[in-house]
């Protein structure tokens, strides 16, 4: 009882200086909602430069997208909650080696595993705030979408964060071991933005980078939410997508862990976790 | 005094140090590297995809199409690398407290950063090469410019004129230390407003103001050059134009870098951050 009672502890004391920490930054909160719908303006103002006024036309006869700016901030949001899981993952890791903090949390007797899960955990509650603000113009704005709907969208949305969660264990793991891996969090970025198909069917994609599109969650996500939110198909669990985003929840935080657990107890052995 | 040749040997050992110097801090960060390398052709895909959907599908058969995003990218990534070369120099070096021992040596201003531009340019070099090569085997199309030399020297150009702007940039950090949101309307307007990646008649009345920019008629050259593309004037009076702007601009930055220093140094503000 004791055992879960310190873990309960330090898992909340974690949580809430990193929500004072973010809550110091409203203004970056602001920005990753708005820029799913300026992600949508950039992509429509281009069609528009080089189809003209026939744009929207020739996009929805090559996509059968009806809403494009649904189709748009759907996929934003997502591909925003994944940047910022991942990305901030990282720098806050970054900024506990930087300052010396980490060392501090280290030698403490809490649970390093609880330390990075509330880190995680955080950002993954800070994602639903996005999405929720993100997609509330399209929600209010809508003709069909029922509460129904939303919520299903919302248990998806817990399902595709899992996995997500996961890869940030391997990005911490990567920091404590590598401690400089911005650009290689940018890169995976990138690359999750191009192939979740964000703001195109990943149809479009080419053969190879379509099957490596299917390993990423946010794929899959996007999919589902596009079909709740926009097609107003309910029957979930007649969706693929859905079980291949089940198995991910298994296997990319036991993955990520697991890179996380033999870096750390090396890294302990001998004493890289400690540098930078 | 000094005999041209003299000067010129320094000039030679000035440009020597500085990319001796910007090779050896960026060979500490081989991650960089491999990043950039998967980075920059999916964002190439994650913008081209979508715009390829607003296009009807016969007209991508010919391949203009691929060809025409492949070398506006580059494009956009030479003016965004750069931009980079001194202004961000100058940004990183008073960041680190080093501008000022710089700024007290006799070396030409341009060349104690114009060493950022060797790692830079040859990344970008590499990647595009490797980016023809993704692009190739997944949408089969051939990118080789229509005129290998003159895209060559308009891509030496518009890399000379970018140069000038970043030492504007540069010059602008003397004065006001944290340009930031400056630097980033600057990218995205001459993105734009030079049509990288569209004609400028496209832009309608701003196609103006995109004329008064010298940067258009270096990537004006370059799409001729490379992807057949008519050009604004006619093309032997555009490649001595570009010349001109190219010596222009660069001398213009030069000189307003040079008298906000002096100005600084008066001042007592250079060391200022």
């Amino acid at each position: 009882m004791k055992w879960i009672e310190h873990r309960y502890l330090e898992f909340r004391s974690v949580l809430t200086k990193e929500y004072l920490i973010m809550s110091r930054y409203p203004l970056a909160f602001a920005f990753f909602v708005f820029l799913p719908y300026m992600v949508a303006g950039v992509f429509y103002g281009m069609g528009e430069l080089l189809a003209g006024p026939q744009a929207l036309i020739i996009f929805k006869n090559r996509t059968g997208v009806e809403d494009f700016l649904s189709f748009n901030v759907i996929g934003g949001s997502i591909m925003m909650i994944s940047i910022v899981i991942l990305q901030m993952t990282h720098m806050t890791i970054k900024a506990e080696l930087r300052n010396g903090t980490l060392e501090l949390n280290l030698v403490s007797p809490a649970s390093r595993f609880v330390i990075f899960f509330a880190v995680t955990t955080i950002l993954s509650l800070a994602s639903f705030g996005i999405f929720v603000a993100t997609t509330a113009p399209l929600i209010l704005t809508a003709e069909k979408i029922s509460l129904l709907d939303y919520a299903l969208a919302l248990i998806v949305l817990a399902v595709g964060v899992l996995p997500i969660t996961g890869i940030s264990f391997f990005i911490i793991a990567l920091t404590l071991k590598f401690k400089e891996v911005t650009s290689l969090v940018n890169a995976l970025n990138s690359a999750i933005s191009t192939l979740s198909g964000v703001a195109y069917p990943i149809a479009v994609l080419p053969g190879w980078l379509k099957l490596a599109s299917q390993l990423l969650p946010t794929s899959h996500t996007i999919e589902l939410m596009r079909r709740i939110l926009i097609v107003h198909r309910r029957t979930l669990l007649a969706f693929p997508e859905l079980w291949y985003l089940a198995a991910m929840c298994l296997i990319y935080p036991f993955l990520g862990y697991l890179v996380f657990k033999i870096i750390e107890k090396k890294g302990r052995v001998t004493g890289e976790i400690y540098l930078y | 005094m000094k005999s041209t040749f003299t000067k010129l040997l320094y000039l030679v050992k000035e440009i020597k140090l500085a990319l001796w110097k910007e090779f050896k801090e960026y060979s500490r960060y081989p991650l960089w590297f491999i990043s950039d390398m998967i980075a920059l052709p999916m964002w190439l895909l994650f913008f081209m995809l979508p715009a390829m959907l607003f296009v009807p599908e016969e007209e991508l058969t010919d391949g203009f199409f691929y060809r025409n995003f492949y070398w506006g990218w580059i494009f956009l990534v030479l003016i965004y690398t750069s931009l980079r070369v001194v202004g961000m120099s100058i940004r990183r070096e008073q960041i680190n407290g080093t501008l000022e021992l710089l700024f007290s040596t006799n070396a030409n201003r341009i060349i104690l950063f114009i060493g950022r531009a060797g790692p830079l340019l040859l990344d970008v070099l590499i990647t595009s090469a490797y980016t023809a090569v993704v692009f190739h085997t997944a949408f089969h199309v051939t990118l080789t410019p229509i005129n290998p030399v003159l895209t060559l020297y308009s891509l030496a150009m518009l890399v000379i004129i970018t140069i000038g702007f970043s030492t504007l940039y540069g010059a602008a950090i003397l004065k006001f230390k944290e340009p930031a949101i400056l630097t980033n309307l600057l990218q995205i307007a001459l993105i734009f407003l030079t049509g990288a990646f569209f004609p400028i008649k496209n832009l309608g009345i701003l196609s103006y103001v995109s004329l008064a920019i010298p940067l258009t008629y270096a990537i004006d050259l370059a799409r001729h050059a490379a992807l057949g593309t008519p050009s604004l004037i006619d093309e032997r009076l555009e490649i001595l134009l570009v010349f001109f702007l190219a010596l222009m601009i660069l001398s213009l930055s030069y000189a307003i870098l040079k008298f906000l220093e002096n100005e600084n140094k008066r001042k007592g503000t250079l060391a200022f951050y």
